[in-house]
C-alpha cells in the first residue's frame, strides 16, 4: 500500500480553515501590526456582511439545483425602498419590516416562477433582475436616495458589544441558517428536493413550496442586506449591489456547494466569503491595486472547482463502486 | 489457444479487493455468459477488458499475445467493445448520428458527407437485422431499438468482441428475442459475444458457456451439457437456494384494501376495475408498454384520473399528490430506482428517512439524527443491507442490490398499508431477488396490502396470490393464481388479438 492513500483530503471545510489561519498567521508574522490591527480586521470583515447574507440565501437556491442571479437588485430596490421610506417619515421599524419583506416577496416570486411556471432559474431570476434595477433608476433618476433619520443609520453603524451591528446581524443569521438547514425539516428538504426532484416528489416531499421557501430566503437575505448597507452608508442608490450575485455565487461553490443541485454547505459559504475577502486584503497589504479583486476571487473560484476535480480523480482512483 | 485469455487477473481499489486471481478462457463465435450476484465483480472485469480499468496483476491475452489496454480507444483497437448496461444516446440526434458518433465519414475539409453517413448507418442496421430508420431521432425511438443502436455503434467499429452488460433489463420480450436473434447472427459470424445478465433462462438459452462469479472470484465455467440452473446458483451463492418463491398467503383476508372502478387515463390506461385485499399479493402483468406504471401512478396521486373512482377500504379517496397518498398509508416503490426512487448523492440514512421525515422529528419539524440512525439501522439489519456499516454511505456506492434494498427501506419506514412495488427485482441478483420476494410476502402476511408490477412472468407466477393481466392500456383479466401457468396468463393478454384471427 503507497503512503499516499492514507493522507486523506479533509473536507472542504476543514481546507478552507486551515487556509485562512495559514494565511492570517503569515500575514500576522509578515505585516505584524499593520494586518492585525482592529481597524484592519473591521475593514476585512465589514464589507464582508452583505456577501455573507447574499452567498447564505444562495447556497440554499443552489443546494435546490438553481441559481438566483435577481440578489443583487433586489438589494438595491429593497434599499431604495427602505430609505424612500424613510425620508417620507415612515417610521424605522415599519421601513424595515416593508423592506425585508419585499426583497421575500421578489425572492418567493422567482420561487414560483421556477417550480410551479417551470421557467429554467438562470431565466426566471435574469428577469426579476432587470425589472428590479429598472425600477430603482425609475425611482430616483439615478440620485441618491439621502437625508436619513438617525434612527434608522443607527441599525448599521451602531455595535454590539464592540462588534458592528452590521457583522455581528450577518454572521448571527449565518449560523442560524448553518444550524437549521441541518435539522428543521422545511430546510433540509431543499436538500432532497436538489439532490432528485422527482424522487422528492414521489417521496411526499412538497417540492414546489420548498423551490418558493428557497428563493424566498435568498430574497430575504438581499432585504436584510439592503437594509444594513443603506444605513451604515447612510442612503439609497440604484447602483448597489451591482454583480453581487456573482460573488455570492463564487463563495457558495468555493465553499463546496454543488452548481446541480443536492449539496452545499453554510459553513463553507462563510468561509468562502472570508477568504476572498482575506486575500483580497492580503492583496491590498502588498500595495496591489484593489482593481485587482473581481480578478482575484475569478482566480480563487477557479482553484476551488480544479481542487474539486483532482479531489474526485482521487477517489475513484480509490474506487468508489 | 483461445482467442481471448485473462490470465490472473487481481485488482483491488484501496483496500476492497473487487477480483482475486480471476482467469477464464474465451473462443472465437462463443456467446459466453457471465454471471454472478451483484458486487461480484463482473462488471470491473468487463472495464478491465474494455480498457476502462487497469488490473493489478495479471494480463490479457489475445491469440496468446498479451496485450495492454489503457483506455477504451485502445481496446477498440484489439477490437473489444462495450455495451454498456446504460445507454448512451444522443437523444435529439438521428440514429444514424448516434451510430458513428466521432467517426462520422467526412468530405474535403471535414465536412460530414451526410448521404454516406446514413447509408452506412443503414447498412449497419441491415447487418444486424434491425428494422431502424437512420433519419429517425434517436429519442423518439424504444428503448429495444436504441439498443440496437447502440450495438451497431460499436459494431461499427470493427470490433470482434462484443460485450453486453446487461443488455435485457429495460427491453420488452420481443425486443429481447430480437436482441438474441442478432446475437446468435454475431456469433455466426465468429465475433465472441460476452453476455452479462441476471436472468438465469436467458443465459440458459442463449449461452454456450457460463462462468460465474462469487465475491471477485471465478467458480467455475459451464459449458452448455452442464449448465443447469440449481447448479449455476449453487456456484453463484454458495449454496442451494431451495425454493426461489415464497410460499403463498396463509390466510388471505376478504377486507378490501384498495379498489379501482372504472378508472382512464386517456391514452394511457382505460377502464380498469381491480380489488386488493390485506394480506395478499396481487400481481400486475404486462408488457412493456402496457400501461401499469401510469396506472400506479395515477392510484398514487402522481398522476390524475380522469375517469372513474379508486376507494381505499371502501371510502372513494382521490390523491392530489404522493404525499396525500402517503399520508393515508399508500405507498409507490418505482420501478427506476435512480431516476425517480433514490436520492444517489445522500446517504443511506438520509434516503431510509425521506418518506417519513415527519415522524423523525421532534416537534414534527425538528430532525432527530438518534431516532433517523435508529429506524435506519433496523432496516440495514431487517433487509441486510451491505455492508452493514453504510449508514453514513453515499447510496451511489452501493451496488444496484443494495440500493434497492435502501429503496424498500425508505417505503416500509413511510409505514405502508397499501404497497405498490413496480418490477421490484429488476437488475438485482438472484440472492437479492429471493430476499425481496421472501420480503413481500412476509409484508403480506403481516397484513399488509401489496400490489406488485412485474414485467417477468415468472416471478408474478411465482410470488403473486391474484394476477391482472393487463395489454395495450386495458385489463385482460383477473386471474387467481393457483396452478396458473405462464401460457394461461400470456393467452388471457393476447385474448382478443387470439379471437380476432
Amino acid at each position: 500500500m503507497k503512503r499516499g492513500r492514507k493522507l486523506t483530503i479533509g473536507n472542504r471545510e476543514g481546507t478552507l480553515l486551515i487556509t485562512i489561519l495559514v494565511i492570517f498567521v503569515l500575514m500576522c508574522l509578515i505585516k505584524g501590526r499593520l494586518f492585525y490591527a482592529r481597524s484592519n480586521i473591521e475593514a476585512i470583515f465589514s464589507n464582508l456582511a452583505y456577501d455573507l447574507l447574499l452567498a447564505c440565501g444562495m447556497t440554499f437556491v443552489i443546494i435546490l439545483g438553481g441559481v438566483d442571479l435577481s440578489v443583487g437588485a433586489v438589494l438595491a430596490l429593497t434599499g431604495i425602498i427602505c430609505t424612500l421610506l424613510i425620508q417620507q417619515g415612515v417610521a424605522t421599524i415599519v421601513a424595515v419590516l416593508a423592506g425585508v419583506l419585499f426583497g421575500a416577496a421578489i425572492g418567493m416570486l422567482n420561487g414560483i416562477l421556477v417550480a410551479k411556471a417551470n421557467v429554467a432559474p438562470f431565466v426566471a431570476t435574469l428577469g426579476t433582475q432587470s425589472i428590479c434595477r429598472g425600477i430603482c433608476y425609475v425611482l430616483t433618476s439615478g440620485y441618491f436616495v439621502a437625508g436619513l433619520s438617525e434612527e434608522y443609520t443607527a441599525i448599521g453603524r451602531g455595535t454590539f458589544l464592540g462588534i458592528p451591528n452590521r457583522i455581528f446581524i450577518s454572521i448571527l443569521i449565518m449560523l442560524i441558517l448553518a444550524v437549521l438547514s441541518r435539522s428543521f425539516r422545511p430546510l433540509k428538504n431543499m436538500f432532497y428536493v436538489g439532490g432528485n426532484t422527482k424522487a422528492a416528489f414521489i417521496s411526499g416531499i412538497p417540492s414546489g413550496l420548498t423551490t418558493v421557501l428557497g428563493y424566498g430566503i435568498s430574497g430575504l437575505m438581499a432585504g436584510i442586506a439592503a437594509v444594513l448597507m443603506t444605513s451604515s452608508l447612510g442612503m439609497g442608490h440604484a447602483s448597489y449591489g451591482i454583480s453581487f450575485e456573482m460573488k455570492a455565487i463564487s463563495a457558495a461553490v468555493i465553499g463546496g456547494a454543488n452548481m446541480h443541485g443536492g449539496s452545499g454547505s453554510f459553513l463553507g459559504t462563510a468561509l468562502g466569503v472570508i477568504l476572498v475577502a482575506l486575500v483580497n486584503n492580503v492583496f491590498i497589504m502588498f500595495n496591489g491595486s484593489p482593481n485587482w479583486s473581481s480578478a482575484i476571487s475569478g482566480v480563487m473560484l477557479l482553484l476551488a472547482v480544479g481542487f474539486d476535480v483532482v479531489r474526485n480523480r482521487v477517489k475513484s482512483d480509490r474506487g468508489h463502486r | 489457444m483461445s482467442y481471448l485469455k485473462i490470465d490472473h487477473i487481481t485488482k483491488s481499489f484501496g483496500n476492497n479487493k473487487v477480483l482475486t486471481d480471476i482467469s477464464i478462457d474465451f473462443e472465437k463465435g462463443e456467446i459466453h455468459s457471465l454471471i454472478g450476484e451483484n458486487g461480484a465483480g463482473k462488471s470491473t472485469l468487463m472495464k478491465i477488458i474494455g480498457g476502462i480499468y487497469q488490473a493489478d496483476s495479471g494480463q490479457i491475452l489475445m491469440e496468446g499475445k498479451p496485450v495492454r489496454m489503457h483506455d477504451p480507444i485502445e481496446a477498440y483497437g484489439c477490437g473489444i467493445g462495450i455495451v454498456h448496461q446504460e445507454l448512451s444516446i444522443a437523444g435529439n440526434m438521428t440514429a444514424a448520428q448516434n451510430v458513428f458518433v466521432n467517426h462520422e465519414p467526412v468530405k474535403w475539409l471535414g465536412f460530414i458527407d451526410w448521404k454516406k453517413l446514413y447509408a452506412d448507418a443503414a447498412a449497419e442496421f441491415d447487418k444486424i437485422g434491425a428494422n431502424i430508420d437512420p433519419r429517425a431521432i434517436a429519442g423518439t425511438l424504444s428503448v429495444g431499438m436504441q439498443q440496437m443502436i447502440e450495438i451497431s455503434k460499436v459494431l461499427s467499429k470493427d470490433v470482434n468482441v462484443l460485450i453486453l452488460d446487461e443488455p435485457t433489463s429495460a427491453l420488452s420480450d420481443n425486443e429481447i428475442e430480437n436482441l438474441f436473434r442478432i446475437l446468435l447472427e454475431l456469433k455466426k459470424m465468429g465475433k465472441l459475444i460476452i453476455f452479462i445478465s441476471h436472468k438465469l433462462n436467458e443465459i440458459t438459452r442463449i449461452s454456450d458457456k457460463v462462468s460465474v462469479l462469487r465475491d471477485g472470484t471465478c467458480t467455475g465455467t459451464l459449458d452448455r451439457e452442464h449448465m443447469e440452473v440449481q447448479t449455476i446458483i449453487r456456484m453463484m451463492v454458495g449454496r442451494n437456494i431451495d425454493s426461489l418463491y415464497p410460499p403463498k398467503a396463509k390466510c388471505r383476508s376478504n377486507k378490501k384494501a384498495l379498489s379501482a372502478e372504472h378508472i382512464s387515463r386517456t391514452g394511457k390506461f382505460s377502464d380498469l376495475s381491480f380489488d386488493i385485499c390485506y394480506g395478499e399479493i396481487v400481481g400486475m402483468f404486462g408488457l412493456v408498454g402496457a400501461g401499469r406504471t401510469e396506472c400506479a401512478f395515477s392510484v398514487f396521486g402522481a398522476d390524475k384520473i380522469d375517469e372513474g373512482q379508486i376507494y381505499l377500504e371502501g371510502k372513494p379517496v382521490s390523491f392530489k399528490n404522493p404525499a396525500q397518498a402517503i399520508k393515508e398509508g399508500v405507498c409507490y416503490l418505482s420501478e427506476d430506482r435512480k431516476a425517480i426512487g433514490l436520492f444517489v448523492d445522500m446517504t443511506v440514512k438520509e434516503n431510509t428517512v425521506a418518506a417519513c421525515l415527519k415522524s423523525v422529528c421532534r416537534h414534527g419539524q425538528f430532525l432527530d439524527e438518534n431516532k433517523a440512525k435508529e429506524k435506519t439501522e433496523g432496516y440495514i439489519r431487517e433487509l441486510d443491507i451491505h455492508p452493514d456499516h453504510c449508514l453514513d454511505y453515499k447510496v451511489r456506492n452501493l451496488s444496484g442490490g443494495n440500493q434497492q434494498k435502501v429503496l424498500f427501506a425508505k417505503w416500509l419506514a413511510a409505514d405502508p398499508r397499501i404497497l405498490i412495488v413496480d418490477e421490484p427485482t429488476r437488475g438485482v441478483d438472484v440472492g437479492a431477488k429471493a430476499m425481496i420476494h421472501h420480503i413481500l410476502r412476509k409484508l403480506a402476511d403481516a397484513g399488509m396490502a401489496v400490489w406488485m408490477i412485474s414485467s417477468e412472468l415468472p416471478e408474478i407466477l411465482g410470488v403473486s396470490d391474484k394476477v391482472i393481466v393487463m395489454h395495450e392500456g386495458r385489463c385482460k383479466g383477473i386471474l387467481e393464481n393457483e396452478d396458473l401457468t405462464e401460457e394461461d396468463v400470456m393467452k388471457t393478454a393476447f385474448r382478443e388479438e387470439a379471437e380476432h384471427e
